[in-house]
């Protein structure tokens, strides 16, 4: 039987506002694929109700480092109050889902020690007294800093991804807001003209 | 004995709202129909409670893609409170259904189908030697093949009730 440790536990991002189901689930995908893990759905859920559309997805992507050692994501995804719009963003009208959206992230690491250690109790014992306590393998040190460094990826990722979507929805909300005069380039004074010694 | 390897453990689906029951359970039918597996009903049973409708439907359709695999997928489809509802859209009337329902899938294969490999301690060895080293490529294939009907009928059912789809 797989021994599991969890090493990220709840980490959350959060959203509120304008965004694309589609668009969402395809940067998933391409930051776990990205990372190595091989994507799989766990669980899709969803229910209708008078304020809007509730969708819960459960992804448990899976990376397998070695026989032995795997790492697994679970990733829960809560889409909430979910209704379709349309703005138009940049003169285009586009289709848009509003809603809240929240992502959680638990890290696991899979390892499956005891099949190959437990025959004996004892091996088993001194081989998770000695991991523990006196001395870890480097290539086993490695694995855990590897799975939290993936989760930190790609949850900072998604959070980028999502500030870019309050930036659309700033020019879908308010069209008519003027550029700041620092973008206006004419404005700038140019710095003096220096001549080298 | 053939040996069955779960490959696709407890997928699940749930939806709670409008749906028609008749409509998934003749797609699943229609769909597996199509793509030549032969039919297994293990389970139909409903209750009637003053919620509604109490239904349990276990199916577990299999494929014989060779002489010693099998593919096996079972569905087990829950429905809790199904009530008969009239809603009008454009004008017209629908009978349709109202209430929870949830989806679990599993998918197996199963080798050595017709029991050859198993007779006697040897053959069992040769056959788990062959199965590991030798013809690996070939459990692969099944487990490719499954993954992929059963990915399949997955988003048809998603796409029956109009749910977001994760590809």
């Amino acid at each position: 039987m797989a021994e599991k440790n969890l090493l990220i536990n709840n980490r959350t991002v959060t959203y509120k506002g304008i965004f694309k189901v589609d668009e969402l689930f395809n940067i998933i995908n391409q930051l776990i694929e990205e990372r190595g893990y091989r994507k799989n759905e766990k669980k899709t859920e969803e229910k209708v109700t008078p304020t809007g559309r509730r969708t819960y997805v459960e992804l448990r992507p899976l990376k397998v480092k070695t026989n032995y050692v795997k790492f697994m994501l679970k990733i829960k995804i809560t889409l909430s109050n979910i209704t379709e719009s349309i703005k138009e963003v940049q003169g285009v009208k586009k289709k848009f889902e509003q809603g809240d959206i929240e992502v959680i992230f638990d890290a696991w690491s899979i390892t499956d020690y005891a099949s190959r250690w437990g025959m004996k109790p004892l091996a088993f014992f001194f081989k998770a007294f000695i991991n523990k306590f006196i001395y870890t393998l480097p290539l086993e040190t490695g694995f855990t800093g590897e799975l939290v460094s993936d989760t930190d990826y790609i949850s900072e990722q998604l959070r980028a991804f999502f500030n870019l979507y309050k930036f659309q929805s700033r020019d879908a909300l308010n069209p008519q807001e003027k550029p700041l005069e620092s973008d206006n380039q004419e404005s700038l004074t140019p710095e003096p003209h220096r001549e080298l010694p | 004995m053939a040996e069955k390897h779960l490959i696709v453990d407890q997928l699940k689906f749930g939806y709670e709202g409008l749906f028609d029951v008749k409509e998934l359970y003749r797609l699943i039918d229609s769909w597996f129909y199509e793509k030549g597996w032969d039919k297994y009903e293990h389970t139909n049973q409903e209750q009637i409670t003053p919620e509604g409708r109490q239904i349990r439907i276990v199916l577990e359709p299999w494929k014989s893609i060779t002489d010693y695999y099998k593919i096996i997928i079972r569905i087990k489809a829950i429905f809790t409170d199904v009530k008969d509802v009239e809603i009008e859209k454009e004008g017209a009337t629908i009978k349709i259904n109202q209430g929870i329902v949830r989806i679990i899938f599993d998918g197996y294969v199963l080798t050595d189908r017709k029991n050859r490999w198993t007779s006697t301690p040897f053959m069992w060895f040769l056959h788990i030697i062959f199965n590991k080293y030798i013809f690996k490529q070939h459990f692969n294939k099944a487990e490719r093949w499954l993954k992929s009907d059963l990915d399949d009928i997955y988003q048809k059912i998603k796409t029956l009730f109009n749910v977001y789809k994760y590809r």
